[in-house]
């Protein structure tokens, strides 16, 4: 069941040398209960695709098409009052860095509290309560003593809990998690996409995983969408997508991924480098990187074509040839 | 190329400000008038100082737009000198400063240890003065004068650029080009000169400029109070404090123009430094504009 | 609580200064001057004053033995005596100083209950019309020659509108007929405790204006720096991470961003202190205020070089102290700190 549409999402932003067209009409379907990776190179567009979800867009960005639809309406649309009842109460986020994400001058209860009082709990007593329950849903030891401490005196392991148990707080139905282990120790990654999974299953919370990392991917997800210059170029169920990538760019990432899934390699091993987001692009973003790249695929933009009932790639490749 | 494109991306912010650009000529205008004074006023003789007594204590008119003074000088003619006096004095001082201070602190950032240490702590000390005390008492020790009165505000004035540059250099020298020079053995004195010195301008000229006028006030304190420039000169703050005696007599004009020359001045150099502040920051650029 | 080597590295610290401050007023009072006697001998000196004075400050003797002469009588708390009124310095000073404090803590109380607020309120709402005003009245504030403005504020309140009196703490009315006893100095407070609220009144009426005229400055820094840590405080991940909680608008602003805005404004008390008492130094005499500003301004005149030298030294030991305290108060305030 769909829970959360992007559809033909348009995002630019102003700049002194220009506008920069950061999305380029990106289309995905999250359903509930599930966890979907959002992976590409830094730039692609996935974290601004993030944010537009739920409104946290820079000043000087502009949605420009589309639409997110979540439950009949459109999140685009609504007003800041709106958006504020969507927000932590039903699709929550999480950030790259704790340490920056979390305030340095308030606990981690009090943190938490401002979060249950934001979406209806009132009693301060309960609100304790609460918060020592998250911490221990969330896996930190000793909540009693945790709930009353500041965020510096945390591990970054601690500290992502913490904000998962914050995130946690108004019991969302999505979470968005932006490149959550990125700042953590390799170890400490693990342990947190375990939670992330373990939230998944126990509360059918679905998760949009932000990541460049695609061993990630291919452990944490059950759907991929992978990004290039603010488009979609192949989308799938895990699964079907690793066995048998369609796009050449897929391909590309997937054989530079090394085989023993260790992570945390960086995925720029194509050459040639990322389009810079200031020239509109008139054909196929990637088409200057790729080998099979024919003169109409820097002309105009492919479709998708689909791959059995669960993959959908964009690129001429799939069509049949037509000479012209 | 970095360097190019930096104060690229400043010059374009600095010419879309409107407020910057606008001290900026208005700043360009009193310093035309000071230096073309003699040229521009029918009293210049007045202006450096000549009494007139038949003139004495004019009202503001057509002839005399802002008055005469008591010695029956034209309050125009003695703005325009007068800001030869406060403008150069509030350039001189942070130049001075400047001069004292960016090297002391560089060579600080740069070789680290003892050096670094002590050079630090004895910022600390005259930054444990507040502001102008320690100036009023170095210029009375070397006696009242204008040049005396600059060479006291800039001996005061030196620790806080000595720190920015040493701030400045340490961040640089963990650059890799710099530690790419030091590996291969080009000599220290070569690196400070071409690589460092160049780079760390830019945020101290930010600086200096927010801070001339500032320097402006401080120099007018002292020569409000008698410790800068001498009679039969004029500086604006001196200006402002002959017309003290007579102001609430009657003789609104007196102290009313010069002040309202430090105000206007020191406000545009405010309004220029922080245009350039924000300018050349990209970080303020995001969350100022 | 801070910690013991926070504590006993900061009173360290300011210990170290303290020396070094001495050094530099000796330097300044006995090397800068091409002839310190003559200084010190006052405006036209006769040749047997200058030899006197030659043999009590020891000016004869190697530096070293100068510099021990000089910390020796500050230690025993003399700070000489006025070669122009001839009259000890300790004593002038035990009246000037608190007169001067007075009004500097006045300026800085103006300056922080108005500036903070206001610094917050432009910060919070960046590029309203309240935003560019508060930025021109705050780069007004950092522009304005203060002994001008004391001029003009007399100008307005006393010569047009009449409502505030020219100058001096308190008006000859009080001074002849409920006359305050001094206890602590402070006006205001030697009146409230003995419920001369008659006195009171004549004193806070004096004092308004000049309170005022050197509030312009630290208000105008308090309103920047706010301004600033406030807009950036917003720029913050965790500000972003607040909204993506959903929390309302209200709690960011004046609860999560506030207080991470509101740590420098204990820099900024010290800021204010600095300028306050800069400020007091040029407009005292302008009001007729009798504190240290206007003893150091005659003495200026007077080239009555030991007034001038025993101001500066004592100043900045205040200053230094101020520094001590807000600098105890904000590890106290913010976790960071405290623990590191």
């Amino acid at each position: 069941m769909t829970l959360l549409a992007v559809e033909n999402l348009h995002v630019q932003f102003s700049t002194p040398f220009g506008a920069v067209y950061a999305l380029r009409g990106i289309d995905f379907e999250l359903s509930k209960g599930e966890i979907l990776g959002l992976v590409g190179e830094t730039g692609c567009g996935k974290s601004v695709t993030g944010r537009s979800i739920i409104g946290l867009l820079d000043e000087n960005a502009e949605v420009t098409q589309g639409r997110v639809r979540f439950e009949n309406a459109d999140l685009l649309q609504l007003s800041e009052a709106d958006l504020r009842e969507i927000r932590g109460n039903r699709i929550a986020m999480i950030f790259q860095d704790p340490a920056v994400a979390l305030n340095p001058l308030f606990t981690i209860g009090q943190q938490i509290g401002d979060v249950l009082r934001a979406h209806g709990a009132d009693l301060r007593s309960e609100q304790r309560e609460r918060a020592l329950q998250l911490l221990n849903d969330v896996g930190l030891p000793d909540p009693a003593q945790l709930v009353d401490v500041y965020p510096h005196q945390l591990s970054g392991g601690q500290q992502q809990r913490a904000m998962i148990a914050m995130c946690l707080a108004a019991e969302p139905d999505v979470i968005i998690a932006d490149e959550p282990t990125t700042a953590l120790d390799v170890t400490i990654q693990a342990q947190i996409l375990d939670l992330l999974r373990m939230l998944q299953r126990d509360r059918e919370i679905s998760v949009i995983l932000i990541t460049h990392d695609l061993g990630i991917v291919a452990e944490t997800c059950q759907q991929v969408v992978v990004l290039y210059a603010g488009r979609v170029v192949e989308k799938g169920s895990v699964e079907t997508l690793f066995a048998q990538p369609q796009h050449p760019y897929t391909r590309g990432l997937l054989s530079a991924l090394p085989r023993a899934g260790s992570r945390g390699r960086e995925l720029n091993v194509i050459s040639g480098t990322v389009p810079s987001g200031l020239e509109r692009i008139k054909g196929c973003a990637f088409a200057p990187r790729c080998g099979f790249a024919m003169p109409r695929c820097h002309e105009q933009q492919p479709a998708f074509s689909a791959f059995g009932p669960k993959q959908q790639s964009a690129c001429f490749l799939h069509e049949p040839l037509n000479h012209d | 190329m970095r360097a190019r494109v930096e104060v690229g991306s400043t010059l374009w912010y600095l010419l879309r400000d409107r407020v910057a650009l606008f001290s900026l000529a208005f700043l360009i205008l009193v310093a035309l008038a000071a230096v073309f004074a003699p040229l521009l006023t029918p009293y210049a003789a007045q202006g450096m100082g000549d009494p007139d007594l038949a003139a004495k204590f004019r009202s503001p008119s057509i002839e005399h737009p802002f008055g005469t003074d008591g010695l029956g000088r034209d309050q125009v003619a003695r703005l325009m000198f007068g800001a030869r006096r406060s403008l150069s004095m509030g350039v001189f001082v942070v130049v001075a400063a400047i001069a004292i201070g960016a090297p002391l602190g560089t060579i600080a950032g740069y070789l680290g240890g003892w050096v670094d240490e002590v050079l630090m702590r004895i910022t600390d000390i005259f930054l444990a003065f507040p502001p102008l005390l320690l100036a009023i008492a170095i210029a009375a020790a070397l006696g009242a004068s204008y040049i005396n009165a600059l060479a006291a505000i800039a001996a005061t004035w030196w620790p806080w650029y000595a720190r920015l540059a040493r701030s400045q250099t340490l961040s640089l020298r963990e650059r890799a080009y710099i530690e790419a020079a030091r590996s291969i053995g080009v000599r220290d004195r070569v690196i400070i000169m071409r690589h460092i010195f160049p780079n760390i301008m830019t945020p101290i000229v930010v600086q200096g400029t927010l801070d001339v006028g500032t320097a402006i006030l401080v120099a007018a304190g002292l020569s409000f109070i008698g410790l800068g420039t001498q009679a039969p000169y004029a500086d604006w703050g001196v200006m402002i404090s002959d017309g003290r005696l007579f102001f609430l007599s009657g003789r609104w004009w007196l102290s009313t123009f010069p002040g309202l020359a430090i105000f206007f001045t020191a406000m545009a150099f405010n309004f220029l430094g922080d245009g350039v502040r924000v300018a050349a920051d990209p970080r303020l650029r995001r969350i100022q504009s | 609580m801070f910690t013991l080597k926070y504590l006993l590295r900061r009173l360290g610290f300011s210990v170290f200064v303290l020396v070094g401050a001495l050094v530099l007023t000796f330097f300044v009072s006995h090397v800068i001057p091409s002839n310190p006697a003559a200084l010190y001998a006052g405006a036209r000196p006769r040749p047997e004053q200058v030899a006197e004075i030659e043999k009590k400050l020891g000016l004869d003797k190697p530096l070293h033995q100068q510099f021990y002469l000089y910390v020796s009588e500050l230690l025993e708390g003399n700070l000489g005596e006025s070669y122009h009124s001839r009259r000890s310095i300790n004593t002038d000073l035990s009246i000037f100083l608190p007169a001067t404090l007075e009004l500097v803590i006045a300026a800085v109380l103006i300056a922080l209950l108005l500036g903070i607020p206001v610094g917050v309120l432009a910060g919070a709402w960046p590029r309203s019309p309240f935003d560019y005003a508060t930025r021109l009245v705050a780069i007004a504030g950092v522009s304005v020659p203060s002994f001008w403005l004391a001029l003009i504020a007399q100008f307005i309140f006393f010569s047009q509108l009449d409502l505030l009196p020219l100058g001096s703490r308190i008006s000859r009315d009080a001074t002849l007929f409920y006359p305050v006893t001094a206890q602590t100095g402070f006006y205001l407070i030697d009146a409230a405790i003995s419920g001369n609220w008659k006195a009171w009144a004549d004193a806070l009426h004096h004092l308004i204006l000049p309170a005022l005229v050197l509030a312009a400055y630290p208000l105008g820094i308090t309103i920047r720096m706010i301004q600033t840590s406030m807009l950036e405080a917003l720029s913050e991940t965790y500000i972003t991470s607040a909204r993506a909680a959903g929390l309302s608008r209200r709690v960011i602003l004046f609860k999560l961003a506030l207080k991470n805005a509101i740590m420098p404004a204990l820099t900024v008390v010290g800021l204010s202190f600095a300028y306050s008492i800069t400020g007091a130094f040029l407009v005292e005499t302008i009001f007729s205020w009798p504190g240290v500003g206007k003893y150091v301004t005659e003495a200026v005149l007077n080239v009555d070089f030991p007034v001038i030298i025993a101001v500066t030294l004592v100043v900045t030991v205040v200053y230094i102290f101020v520094n001590l305290v807000v600098d105890l108060l904000q590890s106290l305030l913010d976790p960071r700190v405290r623990l590191a």
